[in-house]
């Protein structure tokens, strides 16, 4: 009674891989600074995840992202030159990503066991024939030795 | 006897629904059993341990009632329904209250056994039967008393194990009804009741007799009525499986009880269709 339920946690776990969430996490936070990241660049980033590599990720920007970056002003009027990404215990960014994935579960859940249940009434329905022989053919097995042993009390022929 | 047309109006499928359904219900109690039987018993889940037992008496119960059924016997069906219901209720009570209703439960058994033990010596002697020694009765009696200091006086009722989790002094097996939200059953319930006791309305009243007061004295099988019990049958097994199941819920467990849901409907309204068909041509035949 856990086929559906192992299929269903590999899934997660492929979803909810440290590589997938931290590249959404960096992507992000990269996009809340205007920067849009490019499919390679967030390819560059699962794959240094991915080797659980701690420390930087590095990876060039394109040049309109360099212009993003040179428009943007911090706080001092100064452009940004490096874009620095840091994650700490108060980061919201996680809890918004988990928040996203509660909501997806209990959504896509309710949707699994319906379209499943009626997979399987289906599969049953079909089966039933051969299940009942098989039910039936043990009842009558036994109901013949029950009248064999209780033959004398019951009066059987 | 009454109308003696075909009882197949169905062509046999409902039947088959109401026999697949048992057989579903059977397995996945019994395959969820095996599954978490060593993990329960070295957690002591008492929960577990209800409920498995439960589940069991269920199946065997709706076992009875498929042969009653088949026999063409819908008040003795019904009247079994009674107890079915009865365990489904008790099992929907144990899950909502955990471990310590669950225990309590358990342990009710040394109430009842108590309450037997007094029967016995006050009939053995009439029975012919060996008496009880006074060492045997004073083992029970002390466990009796055991428990009625640690679980207070109110354990000794009928439904004591349920005292203090519906917070009432006797409860009922009504009080356990409403507390499960299962009220709505309870017209059915009183309904099979006029089948096992000895009162006026089951002498009068009679699911497989059809127009419901006819002047006849149904003294055997009949192909009316089915359809209450087959329905009810369907209900609570469903109940009682989905309930035990939902202890370790998971997306198989989702699956199947969302199944015998669907399924159970179906029983529910196959009968009910072939009871009315049963009925209809019943009328026409006594308009001709």
């Amino acid at each position: 009674m856990k086929i559906l339920q192992e299929i269903f946690e590999s899934q997660i776990q492929k979803y909810w891989s440290v590589e997938r969430i931290g590249a959404k996490l960096i992507e992000h936070k990269m996009k809340a600074l205007g920067v849009n990241p490019t499919p390679k660049q967030i390819a560059s980033i699962k794959s240094h995840l991915k080797k659980r590599k701690s420390g930087t990720v590095r990876f060039k920007l394109n040049a309109e992202q360099d212009q993003v970056l040179l428009a943007s002003k911090v706080a001092g009027g100064e452009p940004i030159r490096n874009l620095t990404i840091d994650f700490d215990d108060t980061d919201s960014s996680a809890e918004v990503l988990m928040h996203e994935f509660r909501e997806g579960l209990s959504q896509i859940i309710p949707e699994i066991v319906v379209k499943q249940s009626a997979l399987l009434l289906k599969r049953l329905k079909r089966n039933a024939p051969e299940m009942l022989k098989r039910r039936r053919g043990e009842t009558s097995a036994f109901e013949s030795r029950l009248a064999k042993r209780w033959r004398k009390g019951m009066g059987f022929a | 006897m009454p109308s003696s047309q075909d009882s197949q109006k169905g062509g046999g499928k409902e039947w088959d629904l109401l026999e697949a359904f048992l057989e579903i219900s059977l397995e996945a109690g019994s395959d969820f059993n095996q599954e978490f039987r060593a993990e329960a018993t070295q957690q002591h889940d008492h929960v577990f341990e209800v409920l498995t037992r439960l589940h069991a008496r269920a199946c065997q119960i709706s076992s009875e009632i498929l042969a009653l059924l088949r026999a063409g016997h819908a008040d003795g069906a019904h009247a079994r329904w009674r107890s079915l219901h009865e365990i489904t209720v008790v099992g929907m009570l144990i899950r909502s209250g955990g471990t310590e209703i669950a225990e309590r439960y358990l342990l009710h058994d040394g109430i009842e056994s108590y309450k037997a033990a007094l029967l016995y010596r006050e009939q053995s002697d009439r029975l012919g039967y060996e008496p009880m020694t006074d060492e045997e009765f004073q083992t029970v009696e002390a466990r009796y008393q055991q428990l009625l200091s640690r679980f207070g006086l109110s354990y000794r009722r009928e439904y004591g194990w349920a005292a203090t989790a519906l917070n009432k002094e006797n409860p009922t097996f009504r009080d356990l009804e409403d507390h499960v939200q299962l009220m709505h059953l309870r017209p059915f319930y009183k309904m099979a009741s006029h089948n096992v006791h000895a009162n006026p309305k089951g002498v009068f009243f009679k699911l497989g007799l059809y127009p419901a007061g006819e002047e006849v004295l149904l003294a055997g099988p009949s192909d009316m009525g089915l359809a209450d019990p087959a329905d009810g049958t369907a209900i609570s097994l469903g109940q009682i499986t989905i309930t035990l199941l939902m202890t370790r819920p998971n997306i198989d467990r989702l699956v199947i009880s969302e199944t015998l849901m669907t399924l159970g409907r179906e029983i529910g309204e196959t009968f009910l269709k072939i009871q009315l068909a049963l009925e209809k041509s019943d009328q026409e035949m006594r308009d001709r």
